[in-house]
């Protein structure tokens, strides 16, 4: 009970928000270029830079934010504690809820302390390397397919079809995946110069750490998606997200199962948690961050959560039909024949809804992984990554590449 | 599908070579010492599979033809020069055992590296496109690299694989930034397609900048003054056999790619004469490279640095050769790699009775340790007068024909007149530091007890060299007319 | 990011700007500017820092202006390929390499070889003006837009492997070669060659791995 209501809270709140982001798309902007003197709204900048911004200030940020008292009052609810239960507004305390900006509040409140002999601009640079990365790479998530201003409460249909609507992605490249596999490489910089800079052994270790860990990953990480761009034909997300289609049996996880596994395992070592906690390990060697307090410390934690969410956005999108809604199609449900037709506001909702609950799925999972595992030694760390989990991914490759190309040539005959 | 399976016909020395360099990396990691007598055996057969496809390519390269898009081309020019390598990484091979087992740095990648070394030079043999080009000399140069620096107690290898390494690495980045320029005002890599643009852009700042700086990274490669600071450092501290390897085939590689370019894609006039013309600038490269390495040669004590700096000059006299092909066209080609065959017979030859006379913790290579050589060991004393005076252009050996023919071709018209003659007053010079050492084994008091390498590999090595050295040298008439009769791709 | 900011731009080669023509600032020519004294900035400070790090980071930005480079000409595959592939994985190994050797900070200035390195310096500033003479006779290319599909993955992939499949293949080769390269320049052998077992161990184990996992592995 109390865990679904850790999943349904959390759930809630992302999906409103999101929500909330495409009636501002969709409707207000649209509601402010059609007036003579908004017309600067339509400009494909300003569209990109408010797709990103409000992505991360409105969806993004309070569900890490939310993520932090998920994380405390689930890990609670799983080792038979009470969890944070003291901090209330105004008397109202909602399950230990307002913790989280109690936290950030005292992480702002906090004195912020550099070591006398820390590399003062590296020192300052490193929360920044590890947390912007994170964000730029929000902008290649797809959170719905394409809201149409004209039509929204019309069905869109083959003969009535959206012609000028609004994707609901921020940059659609056709690098895709790419570009996030480059950018979240970036974030190694972020934990190794953290570890660096502190002038402090065991940030040292944390960040050596770290670095061999994250470099070790990314490996199978790109390796495991390989498969899925084979089967897709593309490496954009929103055009991975079309060609899975409403049916599920077209899904990722269907086509490919053992890459889905690998590239949610690899992801996770990328986020640096339990059981991939070593560059931390709290009983070790405490971590890169070592030295590190206040908001600086802070921005280390945000980056985390954020990854974990952005990782289970990829999780949705690439493996899981991401925003799509099983046998939803843009006008309506069809099943078994059945057909229930709908206006294009609803199914652009539903959509968005479905992406939420998906993403909010992959991060309560992610957080039970968190509190079911121990964490690895370093060795067994290194041996997963390039003993197991390597040579797996490039089998399944070629596997996948085998199949690919069988049905292509039973296509063409 | 636009690829043709007939094609690898095109790369069958090159994929012969490199499965068996797989093979051999697999077999040392999977089995260990156990196998190591295997691998030279290994490697020869390996070589040996690659001659035989290089003669089969030979018998259908009537017409030069053209291979993956214009990336690499086989003609007789290629295959010639291939030969020559896969005959110089098979000497290597049966010099190193026995060196590797006494010096007591045995270790199997050693052949896998060698060969995979071979492949790169074959692959610069057939370039035909600045991407194959660099290719080459990159898979080529970091295999070197670290046989350079292979022989781990000793500093002086270490020291010189690392000034080979920077100079080397340096080099390739000029010749990156030449490449790139040259793309920049012709838009392509391409070598044909660069020759047929000639006209148009061989004035433009872009195209010039860039030639040159192609053409400087080469003089790297073949260790032209005054780009050898590293030669006579890496070529003395490396392993013997890996020393006769450096010299011979990877500068031979180097002549290669040297020798297309300026025949083929740089040959318009306005590109080789004037004050940045590429035969100009040879003209200058090849003085300095003779003058310069024939007295570092003169002031060398160690017959092993000897050696090293008379490979810078016998760079130099290539090089003169190489700017003949600007006054008889590229005809001069066929003295050319008849002087790069000889070269690699009589350098292996000399460079593999430096290797047998060491022993552990003592090379011997110093003059002194060599007197009266010829009463303890004639045979290998022979072998090496032998050597000694190929290298000096003595006839009837493989040395006097290679510089017969080289200055012959250059002076062919009388501009060179003055290039032949600062040649021939070198090679003058030259006579006196080998024939030290052939005095030092003849007519000196032995002094210290040797205590040689014994091994077949050895030995054969050194028979192979003496006959190849003879048998060219008394019948050169073959190999130069194969040699002339060795066309291009154009 | 930045690619995607300079995307619709189209392609500029070569804008060196000539005095005569009269300098029309359009916008590709001023990002153009930009990027270029950040890429030539980052690469001289990436040889003027002692401090080893600050080095490495200068030629991380270095790195990421050429991506930008790289986007201006229409080629957003490799731009992305090369913050994944230089940015994002060589340096953070460069960065990691320090961070294990662990060396003093910065290097001292040292007296010796003073001579030399006046002489590098006049032959450095001689080159740099006589090819900079030469290069800045360019005459501007026209920016020229270059087909919807060029640099796409798509379109990189099938040149890749058809015009240069051959290459592609020698470079795996060249790859092999240069760890196994590093393989044997890495391993300590005091010695003789004796210890045959751990010639297996040596090639599983990645330089990335800290050398108390690499003694772990010799075990297992």
């Amino acid at each position: 009970m109390g865990l679904i209501l850790l999943f349904l809270i959390p759930a809630a709140v992302f999906t409103g928000m999101a929500v909330a982001l495409v009636g501002v798309i969709g409707v207000a902007i649209p509601w402010v270029a059609s007036h003579p003197w908004g017309a600067w709204a339509m400009d494909p900048w300003f569209q990109a830079l408010i797709k990103l911004g409000l992505l991360i200030l409105l969806v993004v940020m309070p569900i890490a934010s939310l993520l932090t008292w998920m994380e405390r009052k689930q890990s609670a609810m799983m080792q038979d504690r009470i969890g944070p239960n003291r901090a209330g507004i105004l008397g109202w305390r909602g399950w230990g809820i307002p913790h989280f900006i109690a936290d950030a509040v005292k992480m702002i409140m906090k004195e912020d302390f550099v070591p006398a002999k820390a590399n003062r601009f590296l020192f300052t640079l490193a929360p920044l390397m590890a947390i912007i990365p994170v964000f730029v790479t929000f902008a290649i998530v797809p959170f719905g397919s394409t809201v149409c201003p004209d039509k929204i409460l019309q069905v869109i249909t083959d003969t009535n079809q959206c012609t000028n609507g609004i994707g609901l992605q921020t940059a659609k490249m056709d690098v895709g995946l790419i570009f996030y596999f480059a950018i979240a490489s970036l974030a190694v910089y972020g934990t190794t110069l953290a570890g660096w800079a502190s002038y402090n052994k065991w940030s040292l270790l944390g960040g050596l750490r770290a670095s061999s860990q994250m470099m070790s990953y990314e490996v199978t990480m790109g390796m495991a998606v390989l498969g899925a761009f084979m089967v897709f034909g593309t490496l954009e997300p929103q055009a991975m997200v079309y060609a899975q289609g409403p049916n599920p049996i077209n899904w990722g996880i269907v086509k490919q199962p053992l890459g889905a596994i690998l590239f949610f395992t690899a992801a996770m070592a990328e986020t640096k948690r339990t059981p991939f906690d070593i560059p931390e390990g709290e009983s070790e060697v405490i971590g890169y961050f070592v030295e590190y307090s206040g908001m600086r410390f802070g921005i280390f934690f945000l980056a985390e959560f954020i990854e974990v969410v952005f990782l289970s956005a990829i999780m949705a999108t690439v493996f899981f039909g991401g925003w799509q809604v099983p046998f939803l199609y843009s006008d309506g449900f069809h099943l078994f024949g059945h057909a229930l037709q709908m206006p294009h506001i609803v199914v652009v909702i539903l959509q968005t809804t479905a992406w939420g609950m998906k993403v909010i799925f992959f991060c309560w999972f992610q957080l039970m992984v968190r509190w079911t595992m121990p964490r690895f030694r370093p060795d067994q760390l290194m041996n997963l990554g390039w003993k197991r989990l390597l040579p797996i991914s490039i089998a399944n490759i070629l596997i996948t590449a085998g199949v690919v190309l069988a049905f292509q040539a039973a296509g063409s005959r | 599908m636009d690829f043709d399976v007939s094609q690898l016909s095109a790369i069958g020395p090159i994929v012969a070579l490199t499965v068996a360099g797989c093979f051999l990396l697999l077999l040392e990691a999977f089995a260990g010492g156990r196998q190591r007598a295997y691998l030279m055996p290994l490697t020869l057969a390996a070589v040996a599979v690659a001659l035989v496809l290089e003669a089969g390519q030979w018998r259908d390269a009537q017409l030069a033809t053209s291979a993956f898009h214009g990336l690499l081309a086989v003609d007789r020019f290629s295959i010639l020069l291939s030969s020559v390598f896969l005959v110089g990484c098979g000497m290597t091979a049966l010099l190193a055992p026995a060196y590797m087992k006494e010096h007591e740095f045995e270790f199997g990648e050693f052949y896998a590296l060698l060969i995979f070394a071979t492949a790169g030079m074959i692959i610069l043999a057939q370039a035909t496109d600045f991407v194959t080009i660099f290719l080459g000399i990159e898979t080529m140069s970091i295999a070197v690299y670290v046989l350079t620096g292979s022989w781990r107690n000793s500093a002086k290898s270490a020291e010189g694989a690392m000034k080979y390494f920077m100079v080397g690495a340096f080099a390739t980045s000029v010749l990156l930034y030449g490449i790139a320029l040259i793309y920049g005002a012709t838009g392509t890599t391409a070598l044909a397609e660069i020759a047929r643009q000639a006209p148009r852009v061989s004035q433009a700042p872009l195209f010039i900048v860039g030639f040159l700086l192609v053409i400087v990274a080469l003089g790297f490669k073949i260790a032209a003054v005054p780009f050898h600071m590293w030669a006579p450092d890496a070529y003395e501290g490396a392993p013997t056999p890996v020393t006769a390897f450096m010299a011979t085939t990877v500068k031979a590689a180097g002549f290669a790619t040297l020798i297309r370019l300026v025949a083929t894609t740089f040959s318009r006039t306005e590109l080789a004469y004037g004050s940045s013309g590429w035969a100009s600038i040879l003209s200058w490269l090849a003085v300095l490279t003779m003058t310069l390495g024939n007295l570092g040669a003169l002031r060398q004590d160690n017959v092993k640095r000897m050696l090293a700096y008379s490979s810078i000059a016998h760079a130099g006299y290539l090089l003169v050769g190489v700017v003949a092909i600007a006054v008889v066209g590229a005809d001069a080609r066929g003295p050319l790699i008849y002087y790069l065959v000889a070269y690699t017979f009589t350098t292996i030859g000399a460079f593999g009775v430096v290797a047998w006379i060491g022993n552990k913790n003592d090379e011997r290579v110093m003059i002194d340790d060599w007197a009266g050589l010829a009463s303890r060991h004639p045979a290998q004393a022979l072998a090496m007068t032998l050597f000694m005076l190929s290298l000096g252009g003595f006839p009837p050996t493989a040395g006097f024909f290679g510089k017969f023919y080289v200055f012959r071709a250059a002076l062919e018209k009388p501009t060179l007149i003055w290039l032949v003659v600062v040649a021939v007053l070198n090679s003058v010079i030259s006579v006196y530091y080998y024939l030290r050492v052939v005095t030092a084994m003849y007519f000196r008091e032995p002094g210290r007890e040797l205590r040689p390498l014994r091994s077949n590999g050895v030995t054969a090595a050194l028979l192979i060299a003496a006959f190849g050295v003879l048998a060219i040298g008394i019948l050169p008439s073959w190999l130069i007319d194969a040699a002339n009769a060795a066309l291009f791709l154009q | 990011m930045l690619w995607q900011s300079v995307q619709p731009m189209g392609r500029v080669t070569a804008q060196l700007a000539t005095g005569d023509q009269g300098m029309q600032w359009s916008g590709p020519q001023i990002w153009w500017w930009i990027i270029a004294v950040f890429t030539v900035g980052g690469a001289i400070s990436t040889v003027t820092r002692r401090n080893n790090i600050a080095a490495v980071m200068s030629l991380v930005a270095t790195f990421f202006g050429l991506a930008a480079m790289y986007a201006m000409l229409s080629a957003h595959f490799l731009a992305a390929l090369q913050v994944l592939v230089y940015a994002g994985a060589i340096m953070t190994l460069f960065v990691f390499v320090i961070m294990v050797l662990n060396r003093d900070e910065a290097e001292p200035w040292a007296w010796s070889g003073i001579f030399t390195k006046i002489v590098g310096v006049f032959a450095l500033v001689y080159l740099v003006t006589k090819v900079g003479y030469h290069l800045f006779g360019v005459a501007a290319a026209h920016p020229e837009t270059p087909p919807a599909e060029f640099g796409t993955v798509a379109q990189v992939g099938e040149v890749l492997f058809t015009d240069y499949l051959f290459v592609f293949e020698a470079v795996s080769v060249l790859l092999l070669i240069a760890v196994v390269a590093a393989v044997v320049v890495a391993r300590q052998r005091g010695g003789g060659g004796t210890d045959d077992d751990d010639a297996s161990a040596d090639i599983t184990t990645t330089p990335a791995v800290g050398h108390s996992t690499g003694h772990e592995d010799h075990h297992s």
